[in-house]
């Protein structure tokens, strides 16, 4: 009876792999079949080479998600930049606080969530802004509300992944932070130190230049060489673009390396629509009696760069750092700390036991006596 | 036919004269003018904002003129104040040109403390006049006044708001000096956002209570101008030192891909009207407000602090003798106090120190009587020892005797054994 069943077996099997060579050819030849497949002498294609697509698909039909948090001091283009972005006004109804209102304000977090559809790919995008992040007079301990959301998001996860029902986790982890340096300045202040510290190990870090079009070409340079050496002396690890492959084309690879050698890029960002300058296209851009920025201009800002960076091609890099190196670092940190915790709490209360004795007072006051008696007793000696 | 206006306040005994000719006394405020040019003009410039909004490339462009500022980082732990004189001459007119900045404002972390500095700089000029103005042999007309004429605060082009550090900081500056505040690097901000920004800083400004520089408009030569001045403010303002040369003058700009932003263009900042208010129209009523209002303000509370004030009708001589003795009095009292809380230390430590003598003296005793003790045992154990062998001693010769019985001979071993 069981060679029967396993002759069923190998039936279904020559069956099935009949069945995929079938398809592969319906297909269109699409997938390469490369001479490789299977075994030695044998020509028969499996078809695995679908797999990218079959990924492709179940990828489209169960579409994106993508948390990005902007963080920076009011005033720098954080929400203009979000819009010019993804081409949607998210911050319509915000309402600016005065100046009196600030002076005691803490950092808040903000959540606003889209969904964006392009060529049949879905992408729920959720940002994270701060509000009032550097606002106050006395900005002590301003970052606390920011790493206490990563941390809880994390944790979050954590809880979703040891649950019983695993189907429907929602990631709600930051992929991608984009910290704001205002353009005034000469380099990194001590808060954006502070903040980039606390952070680079919780979270992809893209430092950003923001209102680049208050620079002239050689000050740009020079605050880029200067942040980037501030954040080689403060030792901040920002997110760091994966080397490319060699067989990738030569396309890509220049693409990449301009991209590289970009960061921290310095953006523009604009609600407005105005008429380029040469071309006399409408693109996004901003007017000024002496000139037009367009925003998308590479020969203005690095505007379009980061869109590809962060859109294009490297979105999904950054997801996966996070996943595997951030979250990974907060589980492993997570766990031994309530371990420790719980080891902790019980070698403490042994401890508190043994020292109610109060013997060591006693003795501390013996042996100051007993030296001031010393001392004398030399005195005593030396004036004889 | 010269008239003269009738003089408002004079009592009933002064009578107005029409004069019939030409006196002369017209030309005192030309005596007036010569005699200062002869002498100089000093002004002090203080400059507020956080670093790198372009305080040093202002003042250079204002004054056309190449300073060498240092710029400063960002790590400085407090906010401090570095001033620096500078002679400059233009046409036969001298000015001693003091420019102090801030370093380091807008910095730190928590910034509570930002504004003591700059507070205690202004005091410290004003407090050096006083000084002078208060010497027994005074030269006030050659004394450099390095009182803080005018205070140009930089506020940063966000486009929303003032901050609430600036509010903070204008607002406890305001009595003190005169502030006209400017928005930095303002080629960052498109026109009608600057429009919409400046209204808001002015309301903010006015809510608040905040008493800026009023232009003067009481002087009809200047009064038009600066009521168009005082709309304008807060200065938006664009520094640059860097020449180009546009449809072939050399002006001076900024250089973008988009365009050059011209720094002497009115159309493209108010740079030039902040250098008509402060420089051209104003200068003097900077000096003379600082020095009327600011100045006496602090005077007033400086000398309340110190005792005097207007109600007692005493002269200032009077004032110091009696200050004088009191603090006399008061330092003696101080003297008596310090004396006999020394006489009150003394013997407490006398008393310490009996006692411990005392302490050491039983110690002493113990210690000596528990080494006799011991010395005692140990010679009686000494005896009892010596004893023993005297016992055995004569054990062994007793043994021997009846060995030397029992064998018939005798030996003197035993005798010299005894030895």
């Amino acid at each position: 009876m069981m060679s029967g069943i396993r002759g069923n077996v190998g039936r279904s099997e020559s069956m099935r792999t009949g069945a995929s060579v079938d398809s592969h050819d319906s297909v269109g030849g699409g997938s390469t079949g490369n001479g490789g497949s299977g075994g030695p002498g044998s020509n028969v294609r499996l078809g695995f080479a679908n797999l990218p697509d079959q990924m492709h698909r179940k990828a489209v039909k169960k579409g994106f998600n993508f948390t990005l948090m902007v963080v920076g001091e009011s005033g720098l283009g954080k929400s203009t930049l979000i819009s010019s972005l993804f081409q949607q006004d998210l911050y319509k109804d915000r309402e600016l606080g005065s100046a009196t209102e600030r002076v005691n304000k803490t950092t808040e977090i903000d959540k606003r969530q889209i969904e964006l559809d392009e060529k049949g790919v879905k992408l729920r995008l959720t940002v994270v802004d701060t509000p009032g992040f550097n606002d106050a007079i006395n900005c002590q301990d301003c970052w606390r509300p920011i790493e206490d959301y990563i941390d809880n998001t994390f944790e979050q996860y954590f809880k979703d992944e040891c649950g019983l029902n695993r189907k429907n986790i929602v990631d709600h982890r930051v992929h991608c932070c984009l910290y704001f340096v205002s353009p005034c300045g000469h380099g990194l202040r001590p808060i954006d130190v502070e903040l980039m510290r606390r952070l680079h190990s919780k979270v992809n870090i893209v430092p950003i230049i923001a209102k680049a079009d208050t620079l002239t070409q050689a000050e740009l340079r020079d605050l880029k060489e200067r942040v980037l050496a501030d954040l080689d002396r403060h030792k901040i690890q920002t997110y760091r673009m994966p080397d490319t492959d060699s067989d990738d084309d030569e396309e890509t690879r220049r693409q990449e390396s301009d991209i590289r050698a970009c960061i921290p890029f310095a953006v523009i960002g604009s609600n407005c629509v105005v008429e380029s300058a040469d071309t006399g296209r409408r693109t996004r851009g901003r007017q000024y009696p002496w000139g037009v920025v367009e925003v998308e201009n590479p020969k203005h800002c690095d505007f379009a760069k980061l869109r590809i960076f962060l859109l294009g091609t490297h979105m999904q890099d950054l997801k996966d750092i996070t996943k595997e190196v951030h979250y990974e670092n907060y589980r492993a940190k997570y766990i031994t700390e309530r371990m420790s915790k719980r080891k902790g709490a019980v070698r403490d209360d042994f401890e508190t036991r043994k020292s109610k004795n109060t013997t060591e007072a006693n003795f501390e006051a013996i042996v100051d006596t007993e030296g001031l008696l010393k001392e004398k007793e030399d005195e005593l000696f030396n004036a004889k | 036919m010269t008239t003269v206006e009738v003089m408002k306040g004079l009592g009933p005994d002064v009578r107005t004269i029409k004069l019939n000719g030409h006196v002369g006394f017209d030309s005192l405020p030309d005596q007036l003018v010569n005699k200062h040019v002869a002498q100089g003009f000093s002004f002090n410039i203080m400059c507020i904002g956080e670093t790198g909004l372009g305080k040093s490339t202002l003042i250079e462009t204002l004054f056309n003129q190449r300073f060498e500022f240092t710029p400063s980082s960002h790590e400085v732990p407090q906010v401090k104040l570095k001033p620096h004189t500078y002679d400059l001459k233009e046409g036969s007119v001298k000015l001693k040109l003091t420019i102090i900045e801030t370093s380091g404002f807008g910095d730190q972390v928590n910034k509570e403390d930002s504004s003591k500095p700059i507070i205690d700089y202004i005091n410290q000029q004003f407090e050096n006049f006083l000084q002078e103005e208060l010497k027994i042999k005074r030269s006030l007309h050659t004394y450099h006044d390095t009182r803080v004429h005018v205070c140009l605060y930089f506020i940063a082009p966000t486009g929303h708001s003032l901050k609430s550090i600036d509010m903070v900081t204008m607002k406890k500056l305001d009595s003190r000096v005169n502030i006209i505040p400017v928005i930095a690097k303002s080629d960052t901000i498109t026109k009608p956002e600057l429009q919409r920004f400046k209204t808001r800083i002015q309301n903010e400004i006015a809510n608040n209570d905040i008493h800026i520089y009023q232009f003067p408009t009481d002087d009809e030569t200047v009064s038009e101008q600066n009521s168009i001045m005082k709309n304008l403010v807060p200065f938006a303002v664009v520094g640059s030192s860097d020449e180009i040369t546009v449809n072939g003058r050399k002006s001076r700009a900024r250089q973008y891909p988009w365009g050059a932003v011209l720094v002497d263009s009115e159309a493209h900042c108010d740079f030039v009207r902040l250098r008509e208010a402060m420089l051209r129209v104003n200068m003097d009523d900077l000096r003379e407000r600082t020095h009327a209002m600011h100045y006496e303000h602090y005077r007033r509370q400086r000398l309340a602090e110190m005792g005097f004030s207007d109600e007692d009708k005493l002269s200032l001589q009077e004032m110091y003798e009696k200050r004088r003795e009191t603090h006399q009095a008061e330092l003696q009292r101080k003297e008596e106090e310090m004396r006999q809380m020394f006489v009150v230390r003394v013997k407490e430590k006398e008393q310490e120190l009996k006692k411990a003598e005392g302490d050491l003296q039983t110690k002493f005793e113990a210690v000596k009587k528990q080494h006799a003790d011991e010395k005692r045992k140990l010679e009686e154990k000494r005896q009892g020892l010596d004893e023993e062998i005297a016992e055995f001693q004569r054990r062994k010769t007793a043994a021997d005797n009846r060995n030397n019985l029992a064998s018939g001979t005798s030996f003197t071993l035993s005798k010299s054994k005894k030895k």
